[in-house]
């Protein structure tokens, strides 16, 4: 038998940690915190059933713990691997604790907007012929890797940003519309909710969900 | 309103015998009005555009209003889990044994992150 991962939590859950998709939860020690894991032999089905199961469970847990970093779906991993899996990680996991304790993710995204994949490929294209000096160059690929939010979720950062302790912007995918997570302290998540609510009616084409765990700021390795 | 097929003006080229009996026979003509009776005037034909209906049409957007902010609802809902739990990919594990003649000949264990390409490769890299 397998265990199956849920999330890595920096504490023993308040009250009881409860079920997960279809056995008991349980703790596994880790060098940084606790993994929340449930006995499993196989890897859920990936179909909506399961999809909410696993969200509420991560939910539920985030409500229980400072800090959460949602692990991705269908991790099953086997007991020798499990330490092999994390090993040397204790720093990047503590570091990522460190940023969402205490706080919690709403995520925007814009209504109206269609995606600038082509736009994009353009930028790309000549970024790859590498037209123009070195410096220039590397200012691109910077922006690439790191691209800024679009005009459209602009009024976000300069109305939100007392309340959020964090910002990533995820261009679109092939699969999903392009977004703008914000972590904020979940003692300000009243106020901020309530600034949000103020903003969507203002701009109807931006649209807000949450509060969710920080599945948005987990390290990539998880 | 309808003819009856007792009042065609042009039959059909190729007369032949009808084999309905007459008991199938009916009309929508009222019993009172005989058949080589004066027709009645026709009503008046419809205009192309039938405009009172559009009219209304263009005047209750309310119940799309309401679909389109439930489809939005649902929407969000299954986007966000979607892409909480699966934009960063998922987790597949295997165990592969090639066989033959019930031998065992080769065992794989297959630990695999199915991710979209556009998460893990460079920007345009995939395209």
């Amino acid at each position: 038998m397998a265990w199956y991962v849920f999330a890595l939590v920096d504490a023993v859950p308040g009250g009881r940690t409860g079920a997960g998709l279809s056995g008991p939860l349980s703790l596994r020690k880790l060098p940084a915190g606790f993994a929340v894991v449930e006995r499993r032999a196989d890897v859920p089905p990936v179909e909506f059933g399961s999809l909410k199961k696993h969200q509420d469970v991560v939910a539920r847990l985030a409500r229980a713990v400072p800090a959460i970093l949602p692990v991705r779906f269908g991790t099953l991993l086997e007991e020798d691997h499990f330490d092999e899996a994390l090993a040397e990680r204790d720093e990047e996991i503590t570091d990522a604790f460190n940023l969402v304790r205490g706080r919690v993710q709403f995520t925007w995204r814009s209504r109206g907007r269609k995606t600038d994949g082509a736009a994009r490929t353009g930028k790309d294209s000549k970024a790859k012929t590498g037209a123009g000096s070195g410096t220039a160059y590397l200012r691109r690929a910077a922006r690439a890797a790191n691209p800024a939010p679009p005009a459209a979720f602009r009024p976000l950062r300069t109305k939100l940003s007392p309340l959020m302790a964090a910002q990533r912007y995820q261009p679109a995918t092939l699969a999903l519309p392009e977004a703008v997570y914000h972590l904020v302290d979940r003692k300000h998540a009243d106020r901020y909710a309530a600034a949000a609510r103020a903003l969507v009616e203002s701009r109807p084409l931006l649209s807000v969900t949450g509060p969710f765990p920080p599945f948005a700021f987990a390290p990539e390795i998880l | 309103m309808r003819r009856p097929w007792t009042t065609r003006s042009s039959p059909p080229k190729l007369k032949k015998p009808s084999t309905m009996s007459g008991r199938h026979l009916h009309s929508t003509v009222p019993a009172s009005r005989p058949g080589n009776a004066p027709k009645p005037p026709r009503p008046k034909r419809r205009s192309p555009t039938p405009k009172p209906l559009l009219r209304a049409l263009k005047t209750a957007p309310a119940p799309k209003r309401q679909a389109g902010r439930i489809i939005d609802e649902d929407e969000s809902s299954l986007l966000d889990l979607i892409d909480n739990l699966l934009s960063k990919g998922v987790m597949l594990n295997a165990d592969l044994i090639l066989a033959l003649a019930d031998v065992d000949l080769v065992y794989v264990r297959l630990s695999a992150l199915l991710c979209a390409a556009d998460r893990v490769l460079p920007q345009g890299a995939w395209r």
